[in-house]
């Protein structure tokens, strides 16, 4: 659905590269989540996808369409929500969504108005945006982003600012979009919790470089991490070599995906290792998180 | 129970004129909501009574009364509503209309880029060159509304004053206007002069849509096309300067008045209208290629 292909993008001569031949893709109707810390090239990402940052080198694509080389055809099935939405304050959400659903070249008040009731914002959609709360702004905000109906929703920071209550509602409702309407979703936030709840896969940027594409546990591919307690650890890594594993330090035994672990505590005991515990061992997003992040210090740190 | 009754499809759009047409209503409706528009035109209209009051001081009224009568005309026949309305109509865009116009239009596009709006905007498939166009066709339209607003509510204001009739006194000594006109063809020639008037302000429009569209607060693109606008005048009114006249913009913008003299130049006009249509051209251009470069981050 979207490939985002070996972007580059400095602001300045001098600066370092906000993006740094990034490459990434998010298939079609999956949740997909874009992390790091704040300057790390996330909300750049986003505005390349959208054609609003022009890329120093490297091609985005939407459902195939070259967002350099069409924008307007690539972004047709595109909506968008961005941190703090900005509104003409002074008109009503429905004459926003009005105007704003202009631009996409439509409208269609059937839809508009099924939009609104399922943000749940029917009652006030009448109201003038300066009298909203920043819950009701982020509704109507998800509401124009899906006025054209699309099948990618890319998400930029969107609870930021957001009460808790408002956090869980607009978190249920990215789950349901995606769950019933099949849309895709890309939603770019440093705050991992949220990544991790509704997120299948991610992205972690870094001073502008990918440093990690997969899924929320960072082994997907690669195999299943055990933490064992036996005897005798060099004995057990040898046993185990026969089996596949590999040792990811002393006490965690890497597994290939696929591979019986009773085969591989057979295999250990065969060898007369003594083994007292064997759990399987899964890294949260945290985890994973700062694991990356240690692999790869922040410049100037 | 579905999130959706209806079916989860991006509609068929329309890039072509019904959908131009759409965003240019759209973008007119939200220059028309604004508070500060109907501000804006309520201050015209104090400044028409203010002016109007002067107007109705004695010396103000025997300074036309001496100039009409040394030229063989009678005071109570042309100091008339049209008269009236034309002399608030001058004052009024001379104090306040430039200043207003570049407002509007320093805000259009940089007051939605400081806003945040217009990220939104364009996160929509619309390309910026359109979003322009349409975003500069009703700052024009706008400064047209504005314009005509101007001259019938100046008129209007002599009408209440000194009612139906009477000829149109044109008394421009800057630009070697004095004329006389009676009613209906007075009438034609205030309705002309609003015509060309209208287009002589979309060029101080233009001005301000082009530095709008540079990477600037709207206060600085509105500062900066008064300055500019003010700048020019003064130079181009310095007597040392007098052989470069024709550089600057501000006789230009002038050229309306000449829709009051007897014989109407219209070969001029053609010429210098031709010229102000060129400069509005030049920075709807220049504003996009700027606009167009740049990256919209927040």
């Amino acid at each position: 659905m979207l490939e985002f292909s070996q972007v580059t993008k400095r602001f300045g001569r001098k600066g370092a590269p906000a993006l740094d031949g990034v490459s990434f893709t998010v298939e079609k109707g999956e949740v997909f989540g874009l992390l790091g810390h704040n300057g790390a090239g996330k909300s750049t990402a986003v505005g390349i996808m959208l054609g609003l940052v022009y890329a120093d080198g490297g091609e985005v694509k939407i459902g195939g369409v070259s967002v350099q080389r069409a924008r307007g055809k690539a972004l047709e099935k595109t909506g968008a929500i961005f941190e703090s939405p900005c509104f003409y304050e002074y008109l009503s959400g429905w004459q926003n969504l009005k105007i704003v659903t202009g631009y996409s070249g439509y409208w269609d008040e059937k839809a508009a108005r099924e939009t609104v009731g399922m943000v749940g914002l029917t009652d006030r959609i009448h109201d003038a945006v300066v009298k909203y709360s920043h819950g009701m702004r982020q509704r109507l905000a998800l509401a124009q982003a899906l006025l054209p109906r699309p099948e990618l929703l890319l998400l930029d920071e969107p609870t930021d600012g957001l009460d808790p209550d408002g956090v869980i509602d607009f978190r249920e409702r990215v789950r349901q979009l995606n769950r019933e309407l099949g849309v895709t979703i890309l939603l770019n936030s440093h705050l991992l919790s949220e990544v991790e709840q509704v997120c299948t896969r991610v992205a972690i940027l870094r001073e502008g470089a990918l440093v990690y594409e997969g899924g929320l546990s960072g082994l997907e591919g690669e195999g299943d991490i055990y933490r064992l307690e036996v005897d005798d650890w060099e004995k057990a890594v040898r046993a185990g070599g026969a089996q596949g594993a590999w040792s990811v330090e002393r006490g965690r035994l890497g597994l290939p995906r696929g591979a019986d672990v009773a085969e591989l505590v057979s295999a250990l005991v065969a060898a007369g290792v003594k083994v007292r515990g064997v759990t399987l061992e899964e890294e949260s997003l945290e985890e994973l998180y700062l694991r990356v992040s240690r692999e790869t210090p922040r410049r100037g740190k | 129970m579905p999130i959706l009754n209806t079916e989860h499809r991006t509609p068929n759009t329309d890039y072509g004129m019904n959908g131009f047409w759409r965003q240019f209503k759209g973008e007119l409706f939200r220059l028309f909501a604004r508070k500060r528009t109907y501000i804006g035109f309520g201050s015209f209209l104090t400044i028409e009574a203010l002016v109007l009051y002067f107007l109705q001081k004695p010396k103000v009224k025997a300074f036309y009364e001496r100039m009409l009568e040394r030229n063989g005309y009678g005071f109570e026949d042309y100091f008339s509503a049209l008269t009236l309305g034309l002399i608030i109509l001058v004052l009024t865009v001379a104090i306040l209309g430039t200043l207003y116009l570049a407002l509007v239009a320093g805000d259009i596009v940089a007051k939605e880029s400081e806003d945040g709006t217009l990220r939104m905007v364009l996160a929509r498939p619309v390309s910026r060159f359109r979003l322009l166009l349409v975003k500069y066709l009703s700052c024009l339209t706008y400064t047209a509304i504005l314009m005509v607003f101007l001259g019938v509510s100046a008129l209007g204001v002599g009408l209440i004053d000194r009612g139906w009739g009477g000829g149109l006194f044109a008394f421009l000594p800057e630009q070697g206007v004095f004329s006389v006109f009676d009613f209906w063809p007075g009438l034609g020639r205030y309705g002309l002069a609003l015509v060309f008037l209208t287009l002589s302000m979309q060029t101080v429009s233009s001005i301000g849509f082009c530095l709008s569209c540079q990477r600037m607060k709207p206060a600085a693109a509105t500062i900066l096309t008064v300055s500019l606008l003010f700048i020019d005048f003064i130079l181009s009114n310095m007597p040392a300067l007098s052989e470069y006249r024709h550089w600057f913009l501000s006789p230009r913008l002038d050229q309306w008045v000449f829709t009051l003299r007897d014989v109407i130049p219209w070969a001029r006009m053609a010429r210098d209208y031709a010229l102000l249509f060129g400069i509005n051209v030049t920075c709807f251009v220049v504003g996009w290629v700027v606009f167009q470069v740049r990256d919209l981050k927040s």
